[in-house]
């Protein structure tokens, strides 16, 4: 890689308590790059991802834009701008999907008029989330709740953004939209994104690179067409 | 005719009620405690209150000055205690009792066992009209009240802090994720807590009682009850359950013969296990899965 | 349980021997102040007897040793009753305030259950205030103490003390037979997982009834042996208040899980350091009370559940599911850790 990686993981180290989940994890996400997390139930992906975002303990290294965001706080990284979009969504049930949305650029400081310019734009690419703006967003279905998850994380600025398990619970076709979706922000917009999935085929055709994660450590790792052209590779690691 | 006067006057105590009550619905969800040194915090801003005045300041700045030290206070309390206990088994609840105790003390040490008057926010006097005597405190302490509802109600749809505030208080950990310093949250909202329980300890003045160590016992007890009618999460709840509170203590007090002041508790005792038993989260409160 | 069980029965025994040859060394002010402790630590073995078992928290026990010093006071001044029945009248109105009171707390608990028994507790000095030509209200009521029986060769403090100690020593045998029979088997894998427990046969609401009446008649039998030893209570008599409630809480912390030792222990520490605390003002007693509780709580590694009666090796409870106390965030994707070193593949 001729540039400097966007993210840097080096050598990381997660537990819950006792549990050692994270066994010296090494990767890198390059400025504009797309790259997809893979790995079977209980890999350790989530883990992963919540450790690099800050939310777990750790130990090794982990930068993010030339900065060492190991020992940082949940806010400062996504001040940062490494923004996550969490499993199961993580939108607020009880408050408005406006409110939703203005809770996104929590960590910036913009003015009121400016965030409702912002806001527009979002809604723009997600005309739902107009239409929607004053309900509740637990009323909203599963896919709807997805592009708010992302919408608000798009409020943080992000120069990178973290998905898990994007496709969880939702219809292929809602899927396949929230993948497209990614792409044009993708290119659109030059977005670095690391997405963690169970649906490899998906998740490889939008994807630059992929890592392989199994029982905490990293198995494979290349460019996602070569990955998704090795039979055996496929047989072995994702079982299809 | 006796019956409308015991409204009108249920109706102020009501107002007191619905403030204490409120400061523990925003404690109890920012923490998911219930602060039951809550009445004791208020009572020692009170305590406060008097002691400004006797330094000169008159009661409005008294007050306010008192309702920021509070602030700082009741923050303070949720970094020092209340956030280490946060995660464990049954212990806050314990802890809350220990504050509680430790609050009392601290009154009856620094303020004394006198009960001492503090001069009303409110002109004396008031108005009668069909036979019913409405004192102009007793306005003011509704109208009050009804102000800083408002102010508070503003502050959370409004403003920024508030927004995070509600997002903590929906669902943390999804708070986190999105970079809302949640530990914060907590701190702001234990110190909204206390300053709202100095304006239900002061306004308890301006209805006739004097600042001693035991004025909020029973309030606590009635709040409680208010908390319990409207939902452990819902101000609005906490308003209406503290103004049927309020009315009911008048009323049963008032025209039940035999029934004092203090039995009165009895009665709060009672609704709150009913309500306990066949409606856990209150008139107001949305069902949710139990936090122990 | 790191000892064995000799050991613990030879301490338990030792200690007990110097239970009973105490008040012969001291003078009587130091006996009556022992006697308090006894009384202080048979309600502590009351609570003790509800956290240990169900893992719940009471603040209102304070209420049940005020029922239970009251009903035996009232009976005995205005009633004339013979003290023996009004301290069996007291202590078994005690449990009956507390059945009436187990019933809610088979759907209210946690929280909910503190904020009950704590207006229960903040009610009954308003009751006794209230009722103040029968109970005294706060000028208290005087009530004719335990005195040696004819032809003893025992002082009265010293009768006090033996009473006081023997009704500690019978209840710390109910609780420890309790414990081992198959009721408290029962209990204990109700408190663990009640879901699993009823599959098992286990019948919660009798149980958790039972558990909450007998909790409650040993705190009022403390409650009616303090009114007859100390002879003298009142609605300010800080074991009616939530004070109390604090007292019994405290000493429960302080002496940990041990059925003699435990309450014992506390409750001497609870009654005896306030005590010098105390000397300058009262108030600095209830001060380092509240002080005290919040100290251990964040300092004890294991909190309240760590009173819990843990279950013994030889009588393994039914081999049920996890403690629900320890399901507290859950990881989405831990895995057992093998650590094979498999180099990483590179492609491309």
């Amino acid at each position: 890689m001729p540039l400097v990686p966007l993210l840097d993981v080096d050598n990381l180290h997660a537990r819950y308590g006792q549990a050692r989940v994270l066994h010296g994890v090494s990767l890198t996400v390059s400025p504009g790059e797309v790259v997809v997390l893979l790995g079977a139930n209980g890999a350790g992906k989530t883990t992963l991802l919540r450790a690099i975002t800050g939310h777990v303990e750790r130990t090794g290294s982990i930068k993010f834009a030339g900065t060492d965001i190991t020992r940082a706080s949940p806010a400062a990284i996504v001040s940062l701008g490494l923004v996550q979009v969490p499993e199961g969504r993580g939108t607020f049930a009880d408050l408005t999907v406006q409110e939703n949305l203005r809770l996104g650029a929590y960590t910036r400081r913009v003015t009121a008029a400016a965030l409702a310019l912002e806001i527009s734009e979002i809604v723009e690419r997600f005309p739902i989330l107009g239409e929607r703006a004053g309900q509740r967003a637990g009323l909203l279905s599963g896919g709807e709740q997805q592009m708010l998850a992302i919408g608000r994380a798009l409020l943080a600025r992000p120069r990178l953004l973290v998905l898990d398990e994007p496709s969880l619970g939702l219809a292929p076709t809602v899927t396949r939209a929230v993948f497209d979706t990614l792409r044009e922000l993708h290119d659109e917009q030059g977005l670095s994104l690391l997405v963690v999935e169970q649906n490899a085929d998906l998740s490889l055709g939008i994807a630059d690179r992929a890592y392989v994660l199994e029982a905490g450590e990293i198995q494979v790792d290349g460019p996602a067409a070569a990955i998704r052209d090795d039979a055996g590779l496929r047989r072995a690691y994702l079982g299809y | 005719m006796l019956a409308l006067q015991l409204l009108v006057d249920g109706v102020g105590k009501g107002a007191i009620y619905a403030a204490l009550a409120l400061a523990i619905v925003v404690a109890h969800r920012s923490t998911g405690l219930i602060n039951f040194a809550q009445g004791e915090f208020a009572t020692l801003s009170a305590m406060l209150t008097v002691a400004l005045t006797g330094l000169g300041l008159g009661v409005w700045p008294a007050l306010a000055v008192a309702a920021a030290a509070s602030f700082a206070a009741g923050a303070l309390i949720q970094v020092v205690i209340v956030r280490p206990a946060m995660r464990r088994d049954l212990v806050p609840v314990v802890i809350m009792i220990g504050l509680y105790v430790c609050a009392n003390a601290i009154g009856q040490l620094t303020f004394g066992q006198n009960p001492r008057p503090l001069e009303g926010l409110f002109p004396a006097g008031g108005l009668v009209f069909g036979g019913i005597r409405v004192q102009w405190s007793l306005i003011g302490v509704i109208l009050l009240q009804a102000v800083v509802i408002t102010a508070l109600t503003l502050f959370f749809v409004r403003t920024k802090i508030g927004l995070g505030f509600r997002a903590v208080a929906t669902a943390p950990e999804a708070s986190r994720v999105a970079g809302i310093p949640v530990e914060r949250m907590h701190m702001i909202g234990w110190g909204i807590a206390a300053a709202l329980g100095a304006v239900a300890g002061v306004s308890l003045t301006n209805l006739g009682v004097y600042v001693e160590s035991h004025m909020m016992t029973t309030v606590l007890v009635y709040s409680l009850a208010a908390v319990t009618i409207g939902g452990f999460d819902s101000a609005l709840g906490a308003i209406v359950g503290g103004a049927i509170m309020g009315v009911v203590e008048s009323l049963v007090t008032g025209l039940v013969p035999g029934v004092s002041g203090d039995v009165g508790i009895l009665v709060s005792l009672t609704i709150i296990v009913l309500i306990l038993l066949s409606r856990p989260q209150g008139l107001f409160g949305r069902e949710r899965v139990a936090r122990v | 349980m790191s000892e064995s069980r000799p050991v613990r029965a030879a301490a338990n025994a030792a200690l007990v021997l110097a239970l009973v040859l105490v008040p012969l060394f001291f003078e009587p002010f130091r006996v009556t102040q022992f006697t308090q402790i006894l009384v202080v630590a048979i309600a502590v073995a009351g609570l003790n007897l509800l956290t240990g078992f169900t893992g719940q928290v009471s603040v209102g026990h304070s209420a049940f040793f005020g029922i239970g010093a009251y009903v035996t006071g009232v009976l005995i001044v205005h009633a004339g009753v013979p003290m023996t029945a009004a301290i069996i009248a007291g202590t078994l109105s005690g449990g009956i305030a507390g059945a009436l009171f187990g019933i809610p707390s088979l759907r209210i608990k946690g929280t909910h259950l503190a904020i009950v028994t704590l207006v229960l507790a903040a009610s009954l000095p308003a009751v006794l205030s209230t009722f103040s030509e029968i109970t005294g209200g706060t000028e208290g009521l005087r009530v004719p103490r335990i005195t040696p029986p004819r032809g003893s060769f025992l002082a009265a403090d010293q009768t006090r003390y033996y009473v006081v100690l023997g009704a500690l020593l019978l209840v710390v045998l109910g609780v420890f037979m309790l414990d081992r029979s198959r009721t408290g088997r029962a209990l204990r894998a109700l408190g663990d997982n009640e879901i699993a427990a009823v599959t098992y046969g286990v019948r919660p609401m009798r149980l958790r009834i039972g558990v909450f009446a007998a909790s409650s008649t040993i705190t009022a039998l403390a409650g009616a042996l303090f009114a007859v030893t100390s002879g003298f209570i009142s609605s300010t008599t800080s074991y009616m208040t939530i004070v109390g409630s604090i007292v019994f809480l405290t000493a429960l912390v302080i002496g940990g899980r041990a059925l003699l030792a435990g309450p014992l222990a506390g409750a001497a520490i609870a009654e005896l350091l306030p005590a010098q605390i105390s000397r300058y003002s009262p108030e600095w007693a209830n001060f380092a009370y509240g002080a005290i509780l919040i100290a251990l709580l964040l300092l004890a590694p294991g909190g309240i559940s760590s009173l819990r009666f843990r279950r013994r090796r030889s009588h393994p409870a039914p081999h049920v599911l996890p403690a629900p106390l320890q399901q507290e965030e859950t990881p989405h994707d831990t895995d057992d850790t093998r650590d094979q070193a498999q180099p990483t593949t590179r492609i491309g």
